[in-house]
């Protein structure tokens, strides 16, 4: 395999690429919403939801449907176990099939971890040492994914708290690597990055710029916590149980001059806010991404 | 070490005892960068992770053991389940259904012999909720056969009805934990069996007591069993049984599932 060049030249588009759906930003349709993202007329552009809490049925699936017709979908895996040295399940590949062909989303993901091995399914985005037996292993998953489901699927930057002695290329290169060899989209989490930047200390920025413009289907913005140790160092876990930091609008603005208004998404699983509070930092994200096209437009207009 | 072994062994510490992620094995810790930050606090963050968020599933699928036990010993019971018994795939609908099994192997869960019971009354509840849904047998279908003819139907319960029968009043215990204590405490030591279905005949689970004429004749039902050859050996234990109500309740609770099979008529 060849290796790719990182792009870290400043990008010179007049307009931003067009993606689908037309309004960029999303946030996560969860059990305390559901009544209310179907009542209320709210400016979002789709929503996203965790295939496997829909492998069963049950009336929440009413809810999913109803919301359906109002919004695109997203379908956010977190259990194919990419990054696993055994196969992915077929099972859960059924499921996800099932749905994806009744809910019709513009984006199917899942995440640069693993969960399981042998019999035991860790419900955790578990980390990979970045090397070529895990770039091969990782892309025998992802291509099996793809042939299953007949289509290209995003994958995401994971969140991590330990770090390999063994790496043989960054995290960065090997997301470019893994979407060279397997032609899927990367799904890149901006916390993620800041997250993992802050725990194992490399620069962000660079990381996104590296990043190849192509790949990129879809973003994600999330709420940190900081945990701290016993010799009072400062882990950043990834919780999404609070607002996006500044520092990650930052880098936000950072990564949508070089990769456009991609879908966005608001990620927020748990100590559930206000739905207003949530549709807040979704306003939030739109007015970085107008910020940056008007910004632009100006530039162009010179 | 090769990617199969450090998944292995990571899982195996993830499941451990707590103390576990302060002495990972020297190929461990050679495989993984330290830092400013202690491994162990990096290991721990995912140990929490992982331990606490499927205990919080088994709280929120056990709401009823919650009630009985108490937080504290709920989170012994939850966390050392999910140590033994951790889930076998990546959703998590089902995840808890030994549950029962577990807490009545439990010697600490010993004084409270109800339990068990508890939980499976959860786990059909939980089974119920999230059942394939299946037509069920309506008074239409009923009426197209032939009187004489009713004998030979064959009826099978749809996915989402399931049968318990416990010697505790698991119904009152629910009310009273559902009521935060306010009401009467049962009276857990009166003897006896009871029956109870557990369905979803739409969108809410549904829990109905059930006579032990009823339970006898729907799980013989459900073996396979004709109406007619059913009913016969009920008749010689219930033998006021009304055959008639029997349909109409089952029909109203949509217990059973649309024929399929030609059905003589």
């Amino acid at each position: 395999m060849g290796h790719i060049s990182s792009q870290n030249k400043p990008i010179d588009k007049t307009s931003l690429p067009a993606h689908l759906p037309i309004e960029p930003v999303g946030i996560g349709l969860r059990h305390p919403y559901y009544e209310e993202i179907l009542d209320t007329e709210l400016n979002l552009g789709w929503l996203e939801v965790h295939p496997e809490n829909y492998f069963g049925q049950g009336a929440h699936h009413k809810f999913l449907k109803a919301a359906r017709e109002k919004f695109q979908l997203s379908l956010h895996g977190v259990g194919l176990s990419l990054g696993s040295s055994q196969a992915v399940s077929t099972d859960h590949l059924s499921r996800f099939k099932e749905l994806i062909e009744e809910y019709k989303p513009f984006n199917i993901s899942d995440h640069a971890s693993w969960s399981a091995s042998g019999n035991a399914h860790l419900n955790d985005l578990l980390p990979l040492p970045y090397t070529q037996e895990t770039l091969d292993t990782l892309s025998r998953n992802v291509e099996r994914t793809q042939e299953f489901l007949g289509r290209k699927i995003l994958v995401e930057n994971p969140s991590t708290y330990v770090a390999f002695e063994g790496n043989e290329m960054h995290e960065d290169e090997f997301m470019n690597r893994l979407a060279f060899s397997t032609g899927c989209g990367i799904l890149l989490d901006i916390n993620n990055i800041y997250v993992q930047a802050q725990n194992h200390g490399f620069d962000a920025y660079s990381y996104i710029d590296t990043i190849r413009i192509d790949y990129v289907g879809e973003m994600h913005l999330a709420g940190h916590s900081e945990r701290e140790t016993d010799n009072g160092e400062i882990i950043l876990v990834d919780t999404h149980s609070k607002p996006v930091k500044d520092d990650v609008w930052s880098l936000y603005e950072h990564a949508i001059k070089r990769f456009g208004a991609v879908p966005t998404l608001i990620e927020w699983d748990q100590d559930f806010p206000p739905l207003s509070q949530l549709v807040a930092e979704a306003d939030k994200a739109r007015a970085k991404i107008h910020k940056v096209q008007n910004q632009r437009h100006a530039h162009a207009a010179e | 070490m090769q990617l199969n072994d450090f998944q292995s062994e990571f899982k195996e510490l993830m499941l451990d005892q707590p103390e576990a992620c302060k002495n990972p094995s020297s190929a461990m810790k050679a495989t993984l960068v330290a830092g400013k930050i202690p491994l162990h606090e990096r290991l721990d963050v995912y140990r929490t992770n992982i331990v606490g968020s499927l205990s919080e599933t088994l709280k929120n699928s056990f709401p009823l053991i919650l009630g009985l036990v108490g937080e504290e010993f709920m989170d012994v019971l939850t966390r050392s389940y999910v140590m033994q018994r951790p889930p076998k795939s990546g959703y998590l609908h089902y995840y808890g259904d030994d549950f029962p099994a577990f807490l009545e192997d439990l010697n600490s869960a010993q004084s409270l012999p109800y339990l068990p019971d508890v939980a499976r009354l959860e786990t059909a509840m939980n089974r119920a909720y999230y059942a394939a849904y299946d037509d069920g047998l309506g008074a239409k279908d009923l009426a197209v056969i032939s009187p004489e003819k009713l004998s030979e139907l064959r009826l099978h319960i749809k996915s989402d009805v399931q049968l318990i029968c416990s010697p505790y009043p698991l119904i009152a215990l629910k009310e009273f934990i559902d009521k935060d204590g306010q009401s009467e405490p049962p009276d857990l030591n009166q003897g006896g069996m009871r029956y109870i279905m557990v369905s979803r005949p739409d969108t809410d689970v549904l829990i109905t007591p059930l006579e032990a004429s009823e339970h006898k004749l729907i799980s013989s039902l459900n073996t396979g069993q004709t109406l007619g050859n059913a009913l016969e050996s009920l008749i010689q234990d219930y033998e006021d049984f009304n055959i008639q109500f029997f349909l109409e309740k089952h029909i109203n609770l949509v217990t059973f599932k649309r024929l399929t099979t030609n059905v003589p008529i």
